[in-house]
């Protein structure tokens, strides 16, 4: 407990909230443009915490983390653009609500969904991570392989009411996944003797192509504002929205701390996953992509808590659960921290400022979100002129900025023509990028379970866990016929 | 502020520097330096060049830009600074053996011996063989005897990675049989061991120690040539009787093929400078990064006996890439 008092203590000095309140800012900016999530927003600023303190360091970084993932959010509510991989699902429900003229309400809404994540993320960081650990631990190939099928599952509710389409995009999706080198074999495939394709397709430029770019000539098209009624809404009323809510918090949060904890799994897949999730347990479905406000608290709040969930493999295990953590490591090893079991017992009161500074971030980008939400907003009042330029501008930055490509823009506005001819026919692009994002860990994880399991298929049923994934997957599947097959047979019964 | 005649003339000078190549010889640097890095920031290889960026760009008098080129497993970089002009102002950090394998293995578009090897920053970056903390096997011989009634399954990364190196080692060199599984990270691959999911695991030491120190995984052996500074208590696969397997890792500075000798020497005399510098030595300690500078002729020389292994092992490490049938 003293430890505590002490870290906080030096989480409050004065320099650390500057370069709090800096990380923030920074981490806002980056993560309302296009495309750029954390883990640009990360490594942009790596380079520059080299020279200070390490908690200084470690508390920007966590700012910078915290601000990004959540500065996501604004341009997926206000222009349908999602901020980064991981707030594509908060386009879904939100931008219905901004054009509705309660984009205020919407931010709000986001703003208090994740900050309620993070503070959830964070409790489960501090305080669960053992256990979280030990479900971690539990996971191999075959699991991970369940998950992806599971999710995979979600495509059929992810095609609200196009399913035969949703599934073939789906399919596509997985296609387009196996571009580049066979992850076992290191073969190339359908690279058509490119370096550029060995790596295979670029997340974030086929992301933004096909909402972000997409959107900007559906904008264009529109013209007007995004707002239909001259209204942003209230603000404030955002907070209690949220609130109101408890199961869809707890569902969200249950997503987003289980994936985040899994190396295999993260962000990109955390906040469509809760969404479906949330849809699923809905009374009423069909009310969601038309402003239904938990289709935005689920989310956002998955988001939240998973970023944080990705920390827990890095600070118990010493070991990263994905790119973005990778980077907190080097950055904590550079400062001669090193992170694992014995963190809290060996650097004294270090790694309690560390967990503090973590703390107030989640603190700083609340304030600093409600704060600006107002003006934020503001946005959807603005004339499509005015916006589709700087959509355009921001698409073609975001694409470029994660690698340094001219490639990655073609295939931005390749994927921007192909998401708008599906959006002009209502299918949804969403089935095409589940597939895509979950390719690799279907495919893999098959691969590496059918070599350890020595070529049989037994593998896939040893465990437990991957039983149980297995029969969730098959109840998804059937659940819907089932029922109707249930409810006729009871109505000829009659 | 007056400006002597002399001295306009100087500056004059200067500014048609850039015009033309041939006058550029005389003075060297007078452009920024940009390092190429062939993993994305954060990397082991991106560490060694961020730590020693301010004090090389002190030492050699222009700014000094870093620049992380991610693809392919580095050859994306290597194959862009392999057909840079040599004119010194583009450098690659990049690791070997590895950049052996990304030639010899996965067929990168450039020639490691005929880059020109500057200088060398760090080294000793070690892999290790590991297996489940509860696994009966204690020696490399138990793995040996093991793997008789049926290939191991061994964890690592990618194809060509050092990890897939090292097991290759294993596999040719002590009769071990593996069937290898690559993972999408090292970390993954240390928690498949520790999961029990494969019945052993090879990689980098930083990624498995965390998992050894917790009693989840048991490292068996380091596969560097000297025990690793940081953790004395692991044995060598030397000292175990398999000298055979020895896999000596380094991070070093290249250049284009050709670039004129004096320029070659300016830029050695910088980073022998930069790694004097003591102010350098205490970051680089703290940040856990061992030392092993190697100018020129010495880091080639260190680079092609890499270079000649990985050529040694060419068709195992190649049977892992199973091209499809045309």
């Amino acid at each position: 407990m003293e430890m505590w008092l002490e870290g906080f203590g030096i989480a409050f000095q004065g320099q650390n909230l500057l370069y709090l309140l800096l990380g923030t800012t920074i981490g806002l900016v980056v993560g309302a443009m296009p495309g750029l999530g954390p883990l640009f927003g990360v490594g942009l600023m790596l380079p520059f915490t080299f020279g200070m303190p390490p908690a200084t360091a470690i508390i920007f970084l966590a700012a910078v983390h915290a601000a990004t993932a959540y500065g996501d959010s604004i341009a997926s509510i206000l222009i349908n653009t999602p901020g980064g991989v991981g707030s594509v699902a908060s386009c879904w429900d939100g931008y219905p609500l901004a054009q509705q003229g309660k984009a205020g309400l919407a931010l709000g809404v986001s703003t208090t969904s994740s900050f309620i994540g993070g503070l959830i993320g964070w409790v489960s960081l501090v305080v669960i991570s053992p256990l979280l650990i030990l479900v971690a631990l539990k996971m191999g190939p075959p699991e991970y392989f369940m998950v992806a099928l599971l999710a995979l599952s979600l495509l059929a509710m992810a095609a609200s009411g196009k399913v035969v389409g949703g599934l073939a995009l789906g399919g596509i999706g997985l296609l387009l996944a196996f571009v580049g080198s066979d992850p076992i074999t290191a073969s190339s495939r359908f690279t058509f003797g490119t370096d550029y394709l060995e790596d295979g397709l670029p997340l974030v430029p086929v992301a933004v192509g096909l909402f972000a770019l997409s959107q900007a000539i559906i904008l264009a098209e529109q013209g007007g504002t995004i707002a239909q009624i001259r209204s942003i809404g209230s603000i404030r009323e955002g907070f209690g929205a949220t609130l109101r809510r408890p199961m869809t918090i707890l569902r969200g949060s249950v997503v987003g701390v289980l994936l985040g904890v899994m190396p295999a799994l993260g962000l990109s897949s955390a906040n469509i996953v809760a969404y479906l999730v949330e849809k699923r347990a809905s009374k009423n479905p069909e009310s969601f992509g038309k402003g239904n406000i938990a289709g935005l608290v689920a989310p956002e709040v998955a988001k939240n808590t998973c970023i944080l969930g990705d920390l827990i493999p890095t600070f118990t295990l010493g070991i990263p659960g994905s790119s973005v953590t990778a980077l907190f490591l080097a950055a904590m090893v550079m400062h001669g921290l090193q992170p694992g079991v014995d963190f809290f017992k060996a650097s004294g009161a270090l790694p309690y400022a560390i967990f503090a500074g973590i703390l107030l971030a989640q603190f700083a980008f609340f304030l600093m979100g409600l704060f600006f939400a107002r003006y934020f907003a503001m946005t959807v009042l603005v004339p499509n002129a005015f916006i589709v330029p700087l959509i355009v501008f921001l698409s073609f930055v975001g694409s470029f900025a994660m690698r340094n490509r001219v490639e990655d823009i073609l295939v931005t506005i390749l994927f921007g023509v192909l998401g708008y001819a599906l959006s002009k026919r209502g299918y949804p692009a969403i089935c095409l990028l589940l597939g895509f994002v979950l390719g690799d860990l279907t495919e893999a994880n098959f691969q590496r379970s059918v070599l350890i399991g020595r070529g049989s298929y037994g593998i896939f049923v040893d465990s437990t866990i991957s039983v149980v994934l297995l029969s969730l997957t098959i109840l998804a599947l059937i659940g819907p016929y089932l029922v109707r097959l249930g409810r006729s047979l009871l109505t000829k019964a009659e | 502020m007056k400006i002597s005649l002399p001295k306009s003339i100087v500056i004059l000078a200067a500014l048609a520097v850039p015009l033309s190549a041939t006058i550029a010889q005389e003075k060297f640097p007078s452009e920024p330096i940009r390092l190429i890095i062939t993993h994305a920031a954060g990397g082991t290889t991106d560490m060694a060049a961020r730590v020693i960026q301010p004090y090389f760009q002190k030492a050699v008098g222009v700014p000094v830009v870093i620049e992380n080129m991610v693809g392919a497993g580095g050859n994306i970089a290597r194959g862009y600074v392999f057909r840079q002009k040599p004119d010194g102002y583009h450098l690659l950090v990049s690791q070997q053996p590895s950049m052996s394998s990304g030639e010899i293995v996965s067929g990168g578009k450039f020639k490691v011996l005929q880059l020109t090897h500057l200088y060398n920053i760090a080294g000793k970056n070690y892999n290790c063989v590991a297996v489940p903390f509860d696994s009966p096997i204690k020696t490399i011989e138990d793995m040996k005897k093991a793997s008789q009634r049926e290939p191991l399954t061994t964890a690592g990364t990618g194809i060509g990675s050092n990890a897939y190196i090292v097991a290759m080692l294993i596999k040719e060199r002590v009769g071990v049989n593996v069937t290898y599984v690559p993972f999408n990270s090292g970390a993954q691959a240390a928690l498949a061991v520790a999961g029990n999911r494969t019945q052993m695991g090879a990689g980098a030491l930083d990624s498995y120690f965390p998992l050894h120190a917790q009693k989840k995984l048991r490292i068996l052996a380091v596969t560097g040539p000297a025990r690793d500074e940081s953790h004395p208590e692991i044995p060598t696969m030397k000292e175990l009787g398999y000298p055979q397997v020895t896999l000596d890792q380094m991070t070093g500075v290249f250049a284009p093929p050709g670039l004129p000798k004096n320029r070659v020497d300016v830029l050695i005399a910088a980073f022998h400078k930069a790694m004097e510098d003591p102010e350098f030595k205490a970051a680089a300690a703290k940040a856990k990064i061992t030392l092993q500078p190697l100018a020129g002729e010495q880091f080639l020389k260190a680079s092609h006996e890499m270079y000649d292994t990985i050529q040694g092992l060419k068709d195992v490490l190649k049977s892992g890439v199973r091209k499809k049938k045309k």
